[in-house]
Formats: structure tokens, C-alpha cells, sequence
């Protein structure tokens, strides 16, 4: 396969034009010039692993008050989950939101919903987190 | 001392699918390929029922994969690309020099102390599975490819990990000349004819005799056998060389209008990938083959020609891919795939100027391929198409009937957690 006749065009010259031009209609240096680097944006709030942050949808309402059906979390899979840590675990292969509980003596999983049970963890039974929940996202409209 | 991290993730796509479903853990899983042609990745439950990759098509397999209770995926490449991103982005923090081999590969220079080595390796493997969710083996030596090497040990071991020293006779006698990175079947067999079988074998050639017989290719094997690296860290990815898009057609098509149909589709893709790289093309391969594993007459032929200007332009790849095609097809086979190839990829700008032809830049080609794209990344793939691929209900548009959800880059398709 040939391919005859390729040229290439010089646009350097061009391009220096440009840049001379758009400066000097600049007039004015912005007295705000230096200070127009710093931005700030909810991810850096809400994300600190990147690497290791997931979003999920919730459905249903049983960490009501706190976390209503349809918000969405962060999920962080880098924190080590702690007594009163909203937690993402698996029980019968789907994925739940639940409040981990330690006492002295065992583990709960307790939902903020009054209406729903907390679940007890006997001695020896293991508890697979996914990931911690470490903020909530919501939007109104 | 500086030495060799290649790490690589396990079944990689299959492994991708079971992140977001605790449903699966322990239970057999394949993906396919693009169009649900082929197999293409299998986890270790799938790999123990029999079941291998590329090996049989999807429809022959189908009915013992339901018997089989085996949970099937459409490739969900943009899933893949996401978790894979993630992988390497993890594999950046502990080395400034990473080299990305593949989707699910990397090769990381690392300074370290002997006695370390195996402690980061475990501790780089969980965490890739803890914060990413997918397992990795990693093979760790002085050379990339006493690396590869050592990678064949640890994938069959349950540790995932295995370091192999450059002077280890006993396991560089195991591995066959084929497997060792570099030699490949052009090589491989004319070395098992001179009775160099094992990698321990080519390590202990001469280098003259290397170079003689396997070029450059040969004495590099034989000194990177040793321990001595030469072959270079890539770590600044090169750019890209070629597109392909190519799918295999569900079931077989005869008619010219049907292949039409299907490079049109290929077209459009491959000039959205064009586009989302900045680069042109000057050149472009079209081709079609019959099944072969089916036991009928067989047809396999290409055809390439290059464009009057270098373009991005999905228009005129499709004016030529047709020409292309009318040019190989024959009738009276049945054709399993076809598929374009777009080659002498340049950088948009540095494309050659032609005195009496307008560039595609600034043309107003390119305005409405930019907005095309604009439309088809807010809408989803394929929201407006060209008519030549077909419209409406197409049965060559991509059959991805058991795509899981992109997780990772869709707001409308993010993993949902229970709260019961």
C-alpha cells in the first residue's frame, strides 16, 4: 500500500500571528488572572479515593430518615467500616444498605427505620462488606 | 536492583461482570464477543466445566451453557475500560514506570529489595481485589520476559504470585519454547526441531547461534532468558496505528446488501473512534470470510485502497468500504464475518495538505461529523446513523442481548443497593 504525494503545510507561522493578535486585543491584564486556578467542585468534597469510590441508587426506605429511595451514595471501598458506619454488604446476592452495630458481644446490622429489624451476627458467621458509605448525594429536581 | 512487576487480572471481563453481582460469587460465567459470536473470557468454574475461549460459536454452545447453569454476558467493553482505568490507575501509585500491555496487563519497573518483593506483590494484589474487586496474578523477575514467564507459574498457583529468579533452572525447564514471550509459532517449531524445547533450552544458546537463526528477535529472548533486559519500557503509549471494527453476523448472510449493510455499521463506528483520537486515515481494508468451522465451501478475501484526501470523514469510508466490498464478494457462500480496517493513521494536525482538494479539516464534512457525535455521545450509540447501515429493526446492529449494565459511566445504569 503507497500513497504518493503527501505534503505537509507549515502552519507555524500562522499560529504565532494568532497568539500576537489575541494579546494585544487583551489590553488589560485581569487583576483576577492568578487567581483563576483555583477551582472547587462537589467530587473533590465528597470523593477521597477516587480509585476506590463507586456510586449506587438506593431503593427503598429503610435507612429513612437519614437516606431516602432513589438518593444516590458514595461508596468508599478504601475505609475500614466502623461501629455506626453506614455500610454496603451483600445478603442473599443483592447489595444492602444497613448501619453496622458493634457491641462487646456480637455485630448488628440494624436499619434507621424503626419499622425494620435489625439483623444479629452470631460468633463465626462473617460479614463481607463491600464498601462504606461515606456521603449522599441528592438531587431535587 | 530494579525488577519486573507484570501483573495481570484473571479472566478479566468475567471477573468485570462479577464486581457489581455478589449473586455470582462461586458460580460459572463466560462473556462473548462483540455480536455474541464467540466466548471470550471464562472465570475458573466456567474454565473447569470444559468451556474455552474463541474455541466453538455461541449458537453451538448455547443449549449446554443453559444446562450448564453458566451466567452469560455480551462484551460491555465500556465497563471494561472503566475497571481497567481503575486497575492501572492503582498500579500508578506504586510505579512511576508503568507500561499498559493490554486491557488487562501491566508491566511496572520497580526498586526494591529482593526480600520485599513477594510482601508488595501481595499487598498490590489485595489491593486491586479489595478497592477494585477484581483478583490479579503477578509474575515478578529482572526482564519483561522472565516476567511473562514467571506469570505462567503464578496463574496456576492459588497464591496468584510467584517471583522467578533469573538462575531458577527447574522452572525455566517447565515452560515450553512456545509459551516463552517472543518466540511464538513462527519460531517455536523450528526450535523444537533442533531439540530446543524448554525455555531453559533457548537460555542456554549461544547468542551468536540466536542471532543467526531468529535475528534480533532470537539473541534478545536468549539474553532476556538471562536476566540481561533489552527490551524497552514503553511506558508513553504509542499512537495508534490502525482501527479495526468487525463483528461475526449472528446467524450467516449471503447477499451482497446484508455485508453492505454490516461495514456500513463498522464505518460508523471506526469513524467515531477516528474522531475521538483526533487522527485521520489515508488507507482502509475491507474483509469477508465464511465460517470455518462449518464444513462447507470457503471463502476468505480483502481489499484496500487509500483515500484522495487523509479523513475522519464516516461518509466516504462507507462510499469506499463499499466499493471495497463489491470488489471481493462473490455470491454462493455464506459469509460468517466481515469487517474494516483502517490503517496510516495520522494526527489531525499533521495532515498533508492537497493543492486541489479541500482538507477535511474545517470542511463541511467534518462540522456535521462533529455534530453527529455530539448527538450520538447525549443520546447513546447509534441514535443517528447512516441509512446505508440500515434502519430501525436491523438484525446486523450489534446483538448484545445480555449486556449488564455500564455501571461505572452511566448515571442511568449505576449499580443499585438495596435498603430492606
Amino acid at each position: 500500500m503507497e500513497i504518493c504525494n503527501i505534503y505537509r503545510i507549515d502552519y507555524s507561522s500562522e499560529i504565532t500571528l494568532e497568539l500576537i493578535y489575541n494579546r494585544i486585543q487583551a489590553g488589560f491584564p485581569s487583576p483576577a488572572e492568578d487567581f483563576e486556578v483555583e477551582k472547587i467542585n462537589l467530587t473533590d468534597l465528597m470523593v477521597k479515593h477516587p480509585n476506590a469510590t463507586y456510586l449506587m441508587r438506593v431503593k427503598g426506605n429503610s435507612m429513612e430518615p437519614e437516606i431516602h429511595s432513589g438518593d444516590i451514595v458514595v461508596v468508599d471501598r478504601l475505609i475500614e467500616p466502623r461501629n455506626g458506619t453506614i455500610i454496603i454488604t451483600s445478603l442473599d446476592g443483592e447489595f444492602v444498605l444497613k448501619r453496622l452495630k458493634i457491641c462487646k458481644l456480637c455485630v448488628y446490622l440494624v436499619a434507621d427505620n424503626p419499622n425494620y429489624s435489625p439483623i444479629e451476627l452470631k460468633k463465626g458467621q462473617e460479614l463481607r462488606v463491600w464498601g462504606v458509605v461515606i456521603g449522599i448525594a441528592r438531587v431535587y429536581q | 536492583m530494579n525488577y519486573i512487576f507484570l501483573v495481570d487480572c484473571n479472566s478479566f471481563y468475567a471477573s468485570c461482570e462479577m464486581v457489581f453481582r455478589p449473586d455470582l460469587a462461586g458460580k460459572p460465567v463466560v462473556v462473548l464477543s462483540n455480536n455474541d459470536g464467540f466466548i471470550i473470557a471464562a472465570n475458573s468454574q466456567a474454565k473447569s466445566l470444559g468451556y474455552k475461549t474463541i474455541e466453538k460459536p455461541y449458537f453451538m454452545l448455547e443449549q449446554q451453557l443453559l444446562k450448564d447453569k453458566v451466567e452469560i454476558f455480551s462484551a460491555n467493553f465500556e465497563l471494561y475500560g472503566a475497571i481497567s482505568r481503575r486497575v492501572m490507575r492503582l498500579l500508578s501509585e506504586i510505579s512511576n514506570n508503568i507500561e499498559v500491555y493490554s486491557i488487562d496487563e501491566a508491566f511496572l519497573e520497580v526498586s526494591f529489595n529482593e526480600n520485599q518483593l513477594l510482601d508488595i506483590a501481595f499487598y498490590l494484589r489485595k489491593r486491586i481485589l479489595d478497592e477494585i474487586g477484581v483478583p490479579v496474578s503477578i509474575g515478578i523477575s529482572m526482564t519483561k520476559t522472565l516476567a511473562k514467564a514467571a506469570m505462567e507459574i503464578a496463574k496456576k498457583r492459588r497464591e496468584g504470585v510467584f517471583y522467578l529468579k533469573p538462575d531458577q533452572h527447574d522452572v525455566l525447564s517447565l515452560i515450553p519454547v512456545n509459551d516463552v514471550w517472543g518466540v511464538g509459532q513462527k519460531y517455536g517449531e523450528k526450535l523444537i526441531k533442533k531439540g530446543i524445547k524448554t525455555a531453559l533450552d533457548l537460555s542456554r544458546l549461544q547468542e551468536q547461534w540466536a542471532r543467526e537463526h531468529m535475528t534480533v528477535v532470537g539473541l534478545r529472548c536468549v539474553q532476556e532468558l538471562n536476566g540481561i533486559p533489552c527490551i524497552k519500557f514503553d511506558s508513553v503509549p504509542q499512537t495508534r496505528k490502525t482501527i479495526q471494527r468487525s463483528a461475526s453476523f449472528g446467524h450467516l448472510v449471503f447477499t451482497l446488501s446484508d455485508l453492505k449493510k454490516a461495514i456500513s455499521m463498522h464505518c460508523e463506528r471506526a469513524g467515531e473512534k477516528l474522531r475521538e483520537e483526533k487522527l485521520l486515515s489515508l488507507g482502509i481494508l475491507v474483509y469477508i470470510h465464511t465460517n470455518p468451522h462449518l464444513e462447507e465451501p470457503q471463502y476468505s478475501r480483502s481489499a484496500a485502497t487509500n483515500f484522495a484526501i487523509p479523513t475522519a470523514d464516516t461518509t466516504t469510508l462507507i462510499k469506499y468500504a463499499h466499493k471495497l466490498l463489491e470488489e471481493v464478494y462473490l455470491p454462493r457462500f455464506r459469509y460468517l464475518k466481515t469487517g474494516v480496517l483502517l490503517f496510516d493513521l495520522i494526527q489531525e494536525d499533521m495532515a498533508p495538505g492537497n493543492l486541489f482538494r479541500q482538507p477535511y479539516i474545517d470542511s463541511k464534512e467534518q462540522k456535521l461529523m462533529v455534530s453527529l457525535d455530539e448527538i450520538n455521545t447525549e443520546f447513546g450509540q447509534g441514535t443517528l446513523s447512516f441509512a446505508s447501515s440500515g434502519v430501525g429493526e436491523n438484525p446486523n446492529r450489534m446483538r448484545q442481548s445480555k449486556r449488564s449494565p455500564r455501571y461505572l459511566t452511566r448515571w442511568n445504569e449505576i449499580p443499585e443497593v438495596k435498603a430492606k
